[in-house]
């Protein structure tokens, strides 16, 4: 489980190494800004790429919300 | 990505992106709150209005349209006026609440848009949108015109900077850069654009309107303004100066036609010229009329739009004095031989002289049809009627009176209309709205219902006498001239003599002796002749329901003789939202005193009331509180030598209808208290009035327990159970209590079992019919655990008391023949569903179960039980 810290977002999604299967833990982050959703975005296109699951733990559900209005909500899987 | 649009590669990945960090700004822009949201709006009206100047220059210096000075004012109206109207107003949330309706209101941001600016307007427009879209949370991409693009996106990162400065999120506006029709196009397209705001020419809307996606399409006028002679003259021509030549005549809601009385057409004109206008001769009108309007299109020439009047002059070889501000140009008529009588997007006014009010509407509502529907008009004029005779005849969305179209169409300057850059046109202009277009177009608006209890009531006469000799109270009603209506049965027993004897001294009487059977029209419009004659102010209905209901209906048509019955008989599903109101009468206050004579119907304190329509060959059912008598008089002495049968049929609809209004959806603790009270008393006493007919306790309860069941089912109505009595009952000449009672066990199971279809009753918070009837069973100390216990001991006790009635156990029993009654079936199933009187029944039938219920009712009561039960589950 990688902790997802609020002011490290972006850095901590494009270190990730995408390899089988990935959990990012989100209990941290209240809000995201536009660089942190690009990035999310990205890491989504990189998952495909590796053919590798990424899994988001504790997203809240504003940032869900934000989620599904940028089309990610079927490119990882969330838990609580 | 967009479809049907071909770009080159390059163009489309250049639009994608913008397209991508519009999305994505919109999608983060959902996590602000309005603090936030109202913290960056306020730093980007600072900065529009910091720049206002500097972006008139850029516009004027790119289009080489419209005036520095009038730009200014347009940058600072699209900040400051805009920010005054939105600063606080909600917009993030809950935005509106009605806690009197429950109702609430919030907010929720469309996403990424797409909005296509105009020349005439190119940073005013662009500063007003991005005002609206951050104060919405929304993204936005400009489609700027080809010819404003860059001073369109000046404005636009002079907001952006502002807004991203004080945390929106990046991305949140975008801009085409260079753009094409095929960019607009492309962008309409758009899978991610989810909402398209078009203000421009004709073409920028259509398109926009033809993508296929939500659009707020807003675009072209031709706004007539009709000067009247009672107009304040010189406040009118500085108006309309102001107005026309304000941006050189750019904002598409300016004056085009002016059309002016004939009484003061000279002066208006001397003003105008006294102003700095130049009033074109016959010949110049003619000259500029094929210089600025393209014959071939019938629109105006873009080289003339924004111009100033002089250099339209000079265009045209006019010769016009150097301060000259606007051209006047007299024309006979609208339409193409007229053609400066279409939209002019600069200083050139058309005007023409009416000779009446009805010739200067007339013309002004051919100019608003000659290319201005839904946009704007204007009147100047003090005469009241004139300006709702104009208001009525334009199609305009906004109709400016007694000041400048174009300034005052913009909103919170010369009127308290909200500040716009773009005006809706409504479907006269192939547009969404007739609205000045605002924040909350560009919000998708949700509202929270929540579940609201209807008003209910307790409506009953005004005063109720009951016991032996309760008619002696008649001696302390006063009347000038009283009617007893009455039946010819009555007046021979000695009742009507009895009430006569009760009545004040020296009342003046008439007796009207009625057929002894549900009233005919025939027979209330008699009534209502002898009412008249008599000039009555108190009505006696001494009788049973068919004596009491024909005198509520003979008062009705005596207070209001036009009232149409058949009209007022219309079906309905809630008596507080029918379509037909019943007459308040305009006559004399007329009293009506019912007297019961049987103890059943309850027509004494009820508003219901049956006519027989011959014609039709149908029962009329009138339901209106008006109809209720005034008085009830249950004086059991009237019922004392009531025949057994009777005393057995109208005591078991005295039950009917205090079971129904028992479990109706429309109970309520009110009506509940009665019901189970008249049930309570029919179970105690009726066997005894049936069986001891001269026992006066058995009768004066019976009596009274008739007049309480009314007083439930008067406000709860009754349900299934009379559904299906009427139609039988009516079908094969059953007394209406008699087929009350064949019915009665089998509709009790039927709403004691779990419903097919559930009623909607908005005021009741469960299914409650069968745990009712368990407490009707409590009530009667019928005992039992369990609810279908107690429901089931309810039933077998209504049918031992059907019984000791001596009332047949089926519909077979009367004679009927099982083929005859099959085939009768599906008429009286649908009969059935069409009667209203189920409409408050908890159990929602279906045509089906009204079906099988029939056949129970003709099987009998006791036969098959267990296979009828299983059938209602």
């Amino acid at each position: 489980m990688i902790g997802v810290h609020p002011e490290r977002l972006v850095a901590t999604l494009q270190d990730v190494r995408l390899e089988g299967e990935v959990w990012l833990d989100f209990s941290a982050v209240d809000r995201i800004d536009t660089r942190g959703a690009e990035a999310i975005a990205e890491l989504a296109d990189r998952a495909d790429t590796a053919s590798a699951k990424v899994h988001f733990r504790g997203v809240n559900v504003n940032l869900h919300k934000v989620l599904k209005l940028m089309d990610m909500g079927r490119r990882f899987t969330f838990t609580s | 990505m967009a479809e049907k649009v071909a770009l080159s590669e390059d163009r489309a990945e250049y639009l994608e992106g913008l397209v991508r960090r519009g999305r994505t700004a919109a999608a983060v822009f959902t996590q602000f709150t309005q603090t936030d949201v109202d913290r960056i709006v306020k730093a980007m009206v600072l900065a529009g209005i910091a720049r206002a100047q500097y972006l008139a220059h850029l516009a004027i210096e790119e289009t080489r349209l419209g005036v520095l000075e009038d730009k200014t004012i347009k940058n600072m109206v699209a900040t400051e006026f805009v920010y005054d109207y939105v600063r606080d107003k909600p917009s993030v949330g809950v935005i509106r609440e009605f806690p009197e309706r429950g109702l609430t209101e919030v907010a929720e941001p469309i996403g990424l848009m797409f909005s296509v600016t105009p020349i005439t307007n190119p940073t005013s427009t662009v500063l007003f949108k991005c005002i609206m879209a951050i104060k919405t949370r929304n993204a936005l991409i400009f489609g700027p015109h080809p010819k404003a693009w860059r001073c369109s996106r000046e404005a636009m990162r002079i907001m952006y900077d502002a807004a991203v400065e004080h945390g929106a999120p990046e991305g949140v506006f975008g801009c085409v850069e260079e753009p094409t029709i095929a960019d607009n196009l492309y962008l309409m397209h758009h899978r991610d654009i989810r909402l398209i705001d078009a203000t421009g020419g004709p073409g920028a809307v259509k398109a926009a309107y033809s993508s296929g996606k939500p659009a707020l399409g807003v675009g072209a006028g031709n706004t007539p303004v009709y000067l009247e002679k009672t107009a304040r003259l010189d406040m009118a021509v500085v108006d309309i100066i102001t107005s026309k030549t304000f941006d050189n005549g750019t904002i598409c809601a300016s004056e085009q036609t002016l059309v002016i009385d004939d009484e003061i057409y000279e002066t208006v004109l001397r003003k105008f010229a006294e102003l700095g206008a130049h009033i074109c001769n016959a010949r110049e009108t003619a000259v500029l009329g094929q210089m600025v309007i393209d014959p071939e299109t019938g629109f105006m020439r873009p080289m003339a739009v924004g111009q100033k009047a002089t250099d339209i002059a000079r265009l045209c070889g006019l010769k016009v004095k150097p301060e000259t501000k606007l051209l006047i140009a007299p024309i006979g008529g609208v339409g193409p031989e007229h053609p400066l009588s279409v939209e002019k997007l600069f200083p050139v006014l058309a005007v023409y002289r009416a000779k009446s009010v009805e010739e200067a509407l007339r013309v002004c509502v051919d100019v608003n049809h000659a290319g201005g529907l839904g946009h704007t008009a204007v009147i100047f004029s003090r005469n009241d009627a004139v300006i709702g005779q104009f208001s009525e005849l334009m199609n305009a969305g906004r109709v400016i009176v007694n000041s400048p179209g174009s300034i005052g169409a913009l909103g919170g300057v010369y009127n308290d209309m909200v500040p716009t850059f773009s005006f809706g046109c409504g479907t006269g202009g192939g547009n969404s709205t007739t609205d000045n277009v605002n924040l909350y177009h560009y919000l998708n608006i949700k509202r929270v219902a929540r579940r609201t209890q209807a008003h209910m009531w307790f409506r009953v006469p005004n005063q109720i006498y009951f016991n032996f000799n309760a008619v002696e109270n008649l001696r302390h009603m006063p009347s000038r001239s009283t009617v007893i209506v009455t039946n010819p049965h009555l007046e021979k027993m000695g009742h009507v003599d009895l009430v006569r004897r009760s009545l004040a001294p020296q009342t003046p009487v008439r007796v009207l002796a009625i057929p002894d059977a549900e009233p005919e029209l025939a027979v209330i419009l008699d009534g209502v002749q002898a009412l008249r004659l008599q000039q009555a102010d108190q009505i006696i209905a001494l009788g049973g329901g068919s004596v009491i209901d024909a005198a509520k209906i003979m008062k009705l048509k005596y207070g209001s003789p036009d009232a149409d019955l058949m009209e007022l008989a219309a079906p309905f599903l809630d008596v507080r939202k029918r379509v037909m109101r019943y007459p308040v009468a305009n006559g004399q206050l007329v009293r009506l005193i019912a007297v019961s004579t049987t103890s059943g119907t309850g027509s004494e304190v009820t508003p219901f009331a049956v006519l027989i329509d011959r014609e039709r060959g149908r029962k009329v059912t009138l339901v209106d509180y008006s109809l209720t008598p005034d008085v009830a008089i249950v004086d059991p002495q009237f019922v004392m030598s009531m025949p057994k049968r009777l005393t057995a049929d109208t005591g078991i609809d005295c039950l009917t209808h205090a079971l129904e209004a028992g479990v109706s959806i429309h109970g309520s603790p009110f009506t509940d208290s009665n019901a189970m009270q008249a049930i309570r008393m029919v179970f105690r006493y009726l066997p005894t009035a049936f069986e001891q007919p001269q026992d006066e306790e058995a009768r004066s309860m019976m009596h009274n327990a008739a007049a309480i069941a009314g007083l439930a089912f008067a406000n709860a109505s009754v349900g299934v159970n009379h559904a299906l009595a009427h139609a039988f009952g009516a079908r094969f000449g059953i007394s209406h209590g008699r087929a009350n009672a064949l019915m009665l066990p089998h509709v009790l199971r039927f709403n004691a079992s779990v419903p097919t279809k559930f009623m909607p009753s908005p005021n009741q918070r469960a299914y409650v019919a069968d745990k009712k009837y368990a407490l009707m069973a409590e009530l009667l100390g019928l005992g039992g655990d369990s609810i279908a216990e107690k429901v089931e001991r309810l039933v077998t006790a209504t049918e031992d008391l059907l019984d000791r009635l001596q009332i047949p156990r089926s519909i077979a029993e009367l004679g009927i023949g099982e083929d005859e009654f099959e085939r009768a079936l599906p008429e009286l199933a649908t009969i059935a569903f069409d009667d209203p009187s189920w409409l408050s029944n908890p159990r929602m039938p279906l045509v089906s179960e009204l079906t099988e219920l029939l056949r129970c009712a003709y099987r009998g009561r006791g036969v098959g039980k267990g296979v009828t039960q299983e059938a209602f589950v």
